[in-house]
C-alpha cells in the first residue's frame, strides 16, 4: 500500500479516544489546575513553597500546551482545524474574555501571567518560522513562480484597492485607509505551515499555499514599512519608519542568512542532542532578535530557508527535529493568541469590524480567483485558493503594533489599531477553518 | 545583555558537550570518562552564580527557576521509569540484600547526624530540623555512582555480574533516595519567615492531594500516548506538557518535582504496555537534563560560611575528607558482608567494585531541590558539602588502583 492510500486509511479511521474522553481529560485538566490553586491557598497546615511564581510559570504553560492539543483534538471531531480550538481554548482560560463579560476572577490567567509567556511566545514564533522556512522547496517554487507571483499580486492588488476604498468611504482618512488596507492584504504563514503540517502528505496546493504567503508576507513587511515612511512624513508625525524598513526586512533577512553558515557547521560537529540544537538557536534567535529589534519570524524564516537550501543533508536531523517540536509550539502559540484576544475591541466597533472583514473576504475571493484563472491552474484550486489567504495571525499583529510605535501620541491611532486588531482577530477565528476546508476540497490528483 | 551572553555561553557550553570532539576527549581521556561534562559545568555555574563573578544574581536566578523545577521533574521521572515489575523481579537476593545493608546503615547514618547536626543549628525546634537534615544526610549517604565502565577493563562473566550489580543497585538505591529526601521536604519545611515547621500530617494531607493529581496527569498522559505511541511529535507534546503540570503541582504542594516525576515515571513504567517513544525521548534527554542540572548547582552552591577563615576552612576540609574516607571505607565493607555468599559468581576484586565509594550524583540533585527550597542558606552551604564530598570520594576511587590488569579490547566492554 502506498504512503498516501495509508495516510488516507488512517485518515478515515480516526482517533482511538473518542470526543467524551477529550472533554473528560479537558475537563480533569483545567478542573486539577483550579484545584491545586484553591486547595494550596485555602488548606490550612500543607506545605508551602518559596517559588509560587516559578510554579505558577510551570503550571500555566502545562495548561496551555496540554490543553490547548487536547481542545484541538476536541474539535477535530466536528470537522474544524485543531487551530481553531486552541484559538477558543486560549480565549476561555484568557483574561480577555472575562474582563468584557465583567467576571475577571474567572479567568485562568491574569493579563501579568500572559505576560509571562511573552518568552515562550516568541520561542513558538520562532520555531513556527523556522519549519515554515524549511518547507519552502527552492525547486518548487522555481517549477510554480509564475502562480506564485500571479497569486500575491493580484491579491494584493485587488485587496489594496476595494479595502481601502471602502474603509476610507466608512471611516478612516486616506493615509490611515492605505495604511489599513497594506495591513488587510497580510495573511499567517503561521496558520499555513500549521494546517500543512497536519497533513501527513502536504498536497501540491498546500506548499503552493504556504509559498505564496511567505512570499506576499515578506513583500507586504516592506510595503507597510514604505507606506508608514510615507504617511508619517506626510502627517510628519514619525521620524524612525526608515529605520525601521532597514532593521524589519534587510536587519531580519541578513540575520538569518548570516546565521545559517555558522549553523551549518555548528550541525557537521554535532550528531547528539538536536533538542538542544534546535532549543539552543530559537532563543538564540529570538536573543538577537531582542538586541537589534528585528521581526524574529522573518528571520526564522529565512535561516530555515537558507539552511535547509544550502545543506539540506546536514540539516535534515535538525529540521526533523524542529518538527517534532513543532506541535508543543503550535499550542502555545495559538492558545496565547487566542489569550490575547480582545474581545472588548471586537464588540465595540462591530459593525466596522464586520463591514470591512466582509470587504476584506470579498477581495481575497475576487483577487486569488482571478490570479488562478490567469495563472492557469486547475479548476478546484481555482475555485478554493481564495480560502488558504484569509488566516491572519502574528505578522499582521506585529504590524498593527508598529502603527502605534511609528505615530506616537497620535489620537486617531488607538481608533485605528483597535480596528485593526478586532478585524485581524476575526479573520483569525475564520481564516484556519476556511483553509481546512480548501485543504480538504482539492485533492493531490488536480 | 548580559542575560544574552549567558545564555549564549549556557547554549554553546551544551553544543559543545555534545560535539564529536568531546566525544572523542571522553574516549581518549580517561579522566573525562570519570568525571564527565557535568562537572565542567557545575565548575561554570560557580563562576558565574552568585558568590563568585555575580553574573547571575539572585534576581535572574529567579528568572530561570520554572527552567530548574522542569529539570528537576525530568530527572524525577527517569528515575521513576526505573520501577517496572519485570526490572524488580529480575533483582537477584544478593543484590536485595546488599540494597537492605546499606540503606539501613545510610538511614542509621542519616538519623545520628541529622540529630547531631539539628542540635547545633535550631535548637528550639529539633523534631522538624532533625525530619529535613536527616533527609538531607540520607541523600549524601545513601546509594553510590552507577558508572563502572571507566574503573574496569575485565570482561569476564563475574566482573560483568559485579558491574550490573553495582549499576542495578543504584538504581534502586536512587528510588529510595528521592522518596525518603522528598518526604522529609513534604513533612519539615520552611515557612516564609524561614522557621522549620514539623507538620507530619499538613505534610501527608499535601503528599497525598499531590500523589492523586499526579497519577490523574500520568494515567491520562498514559492513556493518551497508548493511541499516539507511534508519533514523535505527540509524545513530545504530552511529555513536555506533563513535566510543566508535574513541576507546578509539585510546588503548589510544597514538594519536590523529583518526587512528582518518580511518580509519573513509575505510574507510566508500571504499565503492562510500555511505551517506548516516550522512555526513548525521556531518556535520551538525560545527559542535557544532567547537565542542567549541574550547571543550576554550580550556581546556587554557598561555600559553607565556616570556610571564611583558614581554621575554618581547614576544619571544612577535614569534615569533607573524613565523610569520603568513611564511604570509602564502609561502602566497600558492606558490599563484601552483603555479597560474600556470592563470592564465586561476583568479582569483589574487579574495577567495578570500587564504585559504591563514589558518591551518587543524583546527591546533587537532590540536595538542589533542597536548596531552591530553603531561605536560610544551609541547604546551599549542605550543597557545597556534597559536591565536596562527590569530588572526594572520586578521588579517593582513583587513588589506591585494585589490580585490574585484564584488560579488555576497545568495544568488548557492556
Amino acid at each position: 500500500m502506498s504512503a498516501g492510500a495509508l495516510d488516507r486509511v488512517k485518515r478515515t479511521r480516526g482517533p482511538r479516544f473518542r470526543a467524551t474522553f477529550l472533554a473528560i481529560a479537558l475537563a480533569c485538566l483545567v478542573g486539577l489546575i483550579v484545584l491545586a490553586r484553591e486547595l494550596h491557598s485555602t488548606v490550612v497546615g500543607i506545605p508551602t513553597s518559596d517559588l509560587p511564581a516559578a510554579g505558577e510559570t510551570t503550571l500555566l504553560l502545562g495548561l496551555v500546551i496540554l490543553g490547548s492539543w487536547l481542545a484541538g483534538r476536541l474539535v477535530r471531531k466536528i470537522s474544524l482545524p485543531p487551530i481553531t480550538g486552541q484559538l477558543f481554548f486560549g480565549l476561555l482560560i484568557g483574561p480577555g474574555l472575562w474582563a468584557w463579560l465583567d467576571r475577571p476572577q474567572l479567568a485562568l490567567i491574569t493579563p501579568s501571567q500572559l505576560a509571562s509567556l511573552h518568552g515562550a511566545e516568541l520561542l513558538a514564533v520562532v520555531m513556527i518560522g523556522l519549519v515554515a522556512g524549511s518547507e519552502i522547496d527552492s525547486a518548487f517554487v522555481r517549477e510554480r513562480l509564475r502562480a506564485i507571483v500571479l497569486l500575491a499580486v493580484g491579491q494584493v492588488a485587488v485587496i489594496f484597492v476595494t479595502v481601502a476604498c471602502v474603509a476610507h468611504l466608512l471611516i478612516f482618512s486616506l493615509p490611515q485607509a492605505v495604511i489599513f488596507a497594506t495591513l488587510a492584504a497580510t495573511c499567517s504563514s503561521a496558520v499555513s505551515v500549521a494546517l500543512l503540517r497536519e497533513m501527513r502528505h502536504p498536497t501540491t496546493f498546500a506548499r503552493l499555499l504556504l509559498s505564496t504567503t511567505v512570499t506576499k508576507d515578506l513583500v507586504l513587511v516592506v510595503a507597510f514599512s514604505i507606506v508608514l515612511f510615507t504617511v508619517a512624513a506626510t502627517t510628519s508625525a514619525g521620524g524612525h519608519a526608515w529605520y525601521w524598513i532597514i532593521l524589519h526586512v534587510a536587519g531580519s533577512v541578513g540575520i538569518g542568512c548570516l546565521l545559517a553558515i555558522p549553523l551549518r557547521m555548528v550541525l557537521r560537529q554535532i550528531e547528539e542532542r538536536m533538542i538542544a540544537v534546535v532549543l539552543v538557536v530559537g532563543v538564540l534567535i529570538v536573543i538577537l532578535c531582542e538586541i537589534t529589534d528585528t521581526a524574529p519570524l522573518i528571520t526564522a524564516l529565512t535561516l530555515g530557508y537558507t539552511a535547509r537550501t544550502i545543506a539540506p543533508l546536514t540539516s535534515a536531523s535538525f529540521f526533523a527535529t524542529a518538527r517534532r517540536l513543532f506541535l508543543p509550539v503550535c499550542c502555545v502559540f495559538f492558545a496565547a493568541a487566542g489569550a490575547h484576544i480582545d474581545c472588548g475591541a471586537l464588540f465595540l466597533h462591530w459593525p466596522v469590524v464586520l463591514a470591512l472583514s466582509s470587504t476584506r473576504l470579498a477581495a481575497v475571493w475576487a483577487g486569488a480567483t482571478l490570479a488562478a484563472r490567469a495563472a492557469g491552474l486547475p479548476r478546484a484550486m481555482q475555485r478554493w485558493a481564495w480560502a488558504g489567504f484569509v488566516p491572519q495571525a502574528g505578522i499582521s499583529l506585529a504590524l498593527a503594533a508598529q502603527v502605534s510605535i511609528a505615530f506616537p501620541g497620535q489620537a486617531w491611532v488607538r481608533g485605528l489599531v483597535s480596528i485593526m486588531i478586532a478585524c485581524i482577530t476575526l479573520n483569525e477565528i475564520i481564516g484556519p477553518i476556511l483553509m481546512r476546508i480548501a485543504l480538504r476540497r482539492v485533492p493531490e490528483s488536480t | 545583555m548580559t542575560n544574552a551572553l549567558i545564555w549564549l555561553a549556557i547554549g554553546s557550553i551544551i553544543l559543545v558537550a555534545g560535539s564529536r570532539w568531546m566525544q572523542r576527549a571522553r574516549r581518549t581521556i580517561p579522566a573525562m570518562r570519570v568525571l564527565g561534562g557535568g562537572w565542567a559545568l557545575l565548575a561554570f555555574g560557580i563562576l558565574v552564580g552568585p558568590h563568585a563573578l555575580g553574573v547571575f544574581d539572585g534576581g535572574r536566578l529567579v528568572q530561570v527557576q520554572p527552567i530548574l523545577l522542569i529539570l528537576l521533574t525530568w530527572a524525577g521521572i527517569v528515575i521513576g521509569l526505573q520501577c517496572r515489575v519485570r526490572l524488580f523481579r529480575a533483582i537477584p537476593p544478593a543484590l536485595w540484600r546488599w540494597v537492605s545493608f546499606d540503606l539501613c546503615v545510610s538511614l542509621v547514618f542519616a538519623i545520628v547526624a541529622g540529630g547531631v547536626v539539628a542540635r547545633m543549628w535550631q535548637p528550639d525546634s529539633p523534631a522538624a530540623a532533625h525530619i529535613l537534615l536527616t533527609g538531607t544526610f540520607a541523600a549524601l549517604a545513601i546509594g553510590w555512582n552507577p558508572e563502572s565502565r571507566s574503573l574496569s577493563r575485565r570482561n569476564d562473566a563475574r566482573a560483568l555480574r559485579m558491574a550490573a550489580l553495582v549499576q542495578a543497585g543504584a538504581g534502586v538505591l536512587a528510588v529510595c533516595t528521592v522518596v525518603i529526601a522528598s518526604l522529609a521536604l513534604q513533612c519539615a519545611f520552611q515557612d516564609s519567615y524561614g522557621n522549620v515547621i514539623f507538620a507530619p500530617w499538613g505534610g501527608m494531607l499535601a503528599l497525598a492531594m499531590e500523589v492523586g493529581a499526579v497519577c490523574v496527569v500520568a494515567l491520562g498522559a498514559r492513556e493518551i500516548l497508548r493511541d499516539t505511541r507511534e508519533d514523535d511529535a505527540r509524545t513530545t507534546l504530552i511529555v513536555i506538557g506533563a513535566l510543566c503540570i508535574l513541576s507546578g503541582i509539585a510546588v503548589s504542594f510544597g514538594g519536590s518535582g523529583l518526587l512528582t516525576g518518580l511518580i509519573f515515571g513509575a505510574t507510566i513504567g508500571l504499565s503492562r504496555r510500555r511505551l517506548r517513544a516516550l522512555e526513548h525521548f525521556i531518556s535520551s534527554a538525560e545527559p542535557i537534563v544532567a547537565s542542567g542540572c549541574f550547571f543550576f548547582a554550580g550556581m546556587t552552591l554557598a561555600l559553607p560560611e565556616a570556610s571564611g577563615t583558614l581554621l575554618g576552612a581547614l576544619a571544612v576540609g577535614a569534615i569533607v575528607l573524613m565523610l569520603a574516607l568513611a564511604r570509602r571505607v564502609l561502602k566497600p565493607l558492606l558490599m563484601t558482608l552483603a555479597l560474600a555468599p556470592d563470592r564465586a559468581t561476583v568479582a569483589l576484586d574487579s574495577g567495578a567494585a570500587r564504585a559504591p565509594a563514589r558518591q551518587a550524583p543524583l546527591t546533587i540533585v537532590v540536595l538542589l531541590a533542597f536548596a531552591i527550597q530553603d531561605t536560610s542558606g544551609l541547604a546551599e552551604q549542605l550543597l557545597a558539602f556534597a559536591v565536596l564530598i562527590s569530588l572526594a570520594s572520586v578521588a579517593f576511587t582513583l587513588l589506591p588502583r585494585i589490580n585490574d590488569n585484564a584488560t579488555a579490547p576497545r568495544g568488548a566492554l557492556p
